[in-house]
């Protein structure tokens, strides 16, 4: 079973790049990283830039139109994500659990379930 | 032959006893509560129409297990692509393996485990506490759609919504039916524990209405605490939460009077409270009380062991009662706790003392402006002679009630004041 790890963050939680902490905080996150392709439940993951740098595609009037910025405005934003195949919701909670974002409290991490195409055909 | 009434009675304690376990097997079996819900619902209406005719066979749980699996089947020969592909291997794999599907030589305890496991599953972490509720009532208890509404004064259709998406969310975020791991246990238990107490409260203190308790709620969550036990009777706090049940629904004869008056512990007629649901606390109260650290349900249990003890409301042993509530609020620091312990504490210490410690306990929390917090400031007052004060603050306890039989109880205290007043004037 599929999942996504939707990783967000209030802007400001957590180490600075570079900063203060940062080193064990990535450090961290590149044990997780490996305890999780050791175990076999890690497909593909990447953080990402801040929204700052989003660029919202969406088309208005029957056109394509162009939005600078992020789809939604809130709080938290979106940091990176994960693809996870995990027995079950309790299996990919307890992996999610360990990633450092939350087990620091820097962020949260919203679990989704994966959509399988083939139970929809 | 049992005449029809005398049938209909005994089918629904067959649904009340065999609902949840028939549900399990079938949920485990599919992965999908709806399809299993389904499945036994129809085996239900079999059932009726069969045994109307021919009586009940010597193992009903049985029998419905069987038809509803066997619907399962066709369901899953017909309908191929509507279940996941591998409940569809599960099922073609049982459907092989075996050509009786009688489960009458089926060890029980693989039942109990797929019931527990059952439970666990509707008080799951991920599924928000009110769907929690409603599902443990619907699938664990049976109880149908639109009684659930009924008891939470809520819209039939709405109900209904809400069971389906949370039953989707189960099924399309595979929300395991499993029992969870030896580290996670305890908390989830206590999830468990935390959705009957809702379900008792909800009956025993209905939030809203004009009636002062719904009985189809505090037996529902009787029933379900001791079939909590029953599956899994080395939880010690499974025996207090249980305990704490029977011993505050024993008073209800004596609690709730004439016209639906609520009456207070201190007028109740003792005679009135039902002896074998208190001798049958006391019995899992001990179980509780045995363990290292006796969780919060255990020792709520234990004070109510107290008031059940005491022949009259002015035999209370009041200081055994604070000491209870001091170990309470060392394991939870709830308002709650605390506002009763000040009751206690007006009985053990005098009025005075308490009402001091009560204009304390009301600085900047939830319970500032509570109609507990009000009511109880009230009823000190009344006790030192101060009417008028506290006819004013049971006046604000009642402005922030939504229960009619609470409020026509606290407007009672009211004109009985009033009367003091006019005799002293």
């Amino acid at each position: 079973m599929k999942y996504t790890y939707i990783l967000a963050s209030e802007p400001g939680a957590g180490p600075e790049v570079g900063g203060e902490g940062w080193q064990d905080y990535s450090t961290a996150f590149v044990q997780w990283n490996e305890s999780a392709a050791k175990a076999g439940i890690l497909s593909a993951g990447e953080p990402v830039h801040p929204p700052s740098t989003a660029t919202t595609i969406r088309r208005t009037d029957g056109e394509i139109k162009l939005h600078d910025g992020p789809f939604a405005e809130t709080k938290e934003c979106i940091i990176g994500w994960y693809l996870v195949d995990c027995k079950n919701l309790d299996e990919a909670i307890e992996w999610a659990s360990k990633i450092p974002l939350v087990a620091c409290g820097y962020g949260s991490i919203e679990v989704r379930p994966v959509v399988d195409m083939s139970e929809l055909t | 032959m049992d005449a029809p009434e005398e049938l209909h009675r005994k089918i629904d304690d067959i649904h009340r006893a065999e609902w949840g376990r028939s549900v399990a097997g079938l949920c485990k079996l599919s992965g999908d509560v709806q399809l299993a819900e389904d499945c036994v619902q129809e085996a239900f209406v079999i059932a009726v129409r069969s045994w109307e005719q021919s009586g009940i066979p010597d193992n009903p749980g049985g029998w419905i297990r069987t038809v509803a699996r066997r619907r399962l089947i066709d369901f899953a020969r017909r309908r191929r692509t509507q279940i996941t592909s591998a409940a569809r291997l599960l099922i073609e794999a049982e459907l092989n393996s075996t050509t009786e599907l009688d489960d009458s030589g089926v060890i029980d305890s693989v039942i109990d485990d797929d019931e527990l496991a059952l439970i666990f599953l509707c008080c799951h972490p991920s599924i928000s506490p009110t769907d929690q509720v409603m599902l443990t009532l619907r699938i664990v208890a049976g109880m149908p759609p639109r009684d659930i509404a009924t008891a939470f004064f809520a819209d039939h259709e709405a109900v209904r919504t809400r069971l389906l998406r949370a039953k989707r969310k189960i099924r399309s975020a595979k929300i395991p039916i499993a029992l969870p791991s030896a580290e996670k246990i305890e908390q989830r238990f206590q999830q468990v524990h935390t959705v009957i107490y809702l379900i008792f409260n909800e009956g025993y203190l209905a939030s809203r209405g004009e009636i002062a308790q719904r009985a189809d709620l505090t037996r529902e969550a009787i029933r379900l605490s001791a079939k909590l036990i029953a599956l899994a009777p080395n939880n010690y706090e499974s025996h207090g939460l249980y305990a704490l049940l029977l011993l505050t629904d024993a008073r209800t004869p004596a609690r709730v009077g004439d016209a639906d008056m609520l009456v207070t512990l201190e007028r109740q007629n003792r005679d009135l409270w039902r002896k074998d649901q208190i001798v049958e606390g006391f019995n899992h109260l001990r179980k509780a009380m045995a363990r290292q650290g006796p969780g919060k349900y255990a020792i709520q249990a234990a004070i109510a062991a107290e008031h059940a003890k005491a022949a009259t409301y002015a035999e209370t042993n009041w200081s055994a009662i604070v000491g209870l509530y001091d170990r309470l609020i060392a394991l939870e620091n709830s308002p709650v706790y605390q506002i009763n312990r000040c009751v206690a504490l007006s009985f053990a210490e005098g009025p005075l003392r308490a009402l001091d410690l009560l204009s304390d306990l009301g600085q900047g929390n939830i319970l500032a402006d509570s109609y507990q917090l009000h009511a109880t400031r009230a009823d000190l007052l009344a006790r030192i002679g101060k009417l008028e004060e506290a006819i004013t603050n049971y006046q604000l306890a009642i402005d922030q009630l939504e229960n009619g039989a609470v409020k026509s109880f606290l407007h009672n205290r009211i004109d009985q004041l009033r009367k003091t007043q006019t005799l002293k004037d």
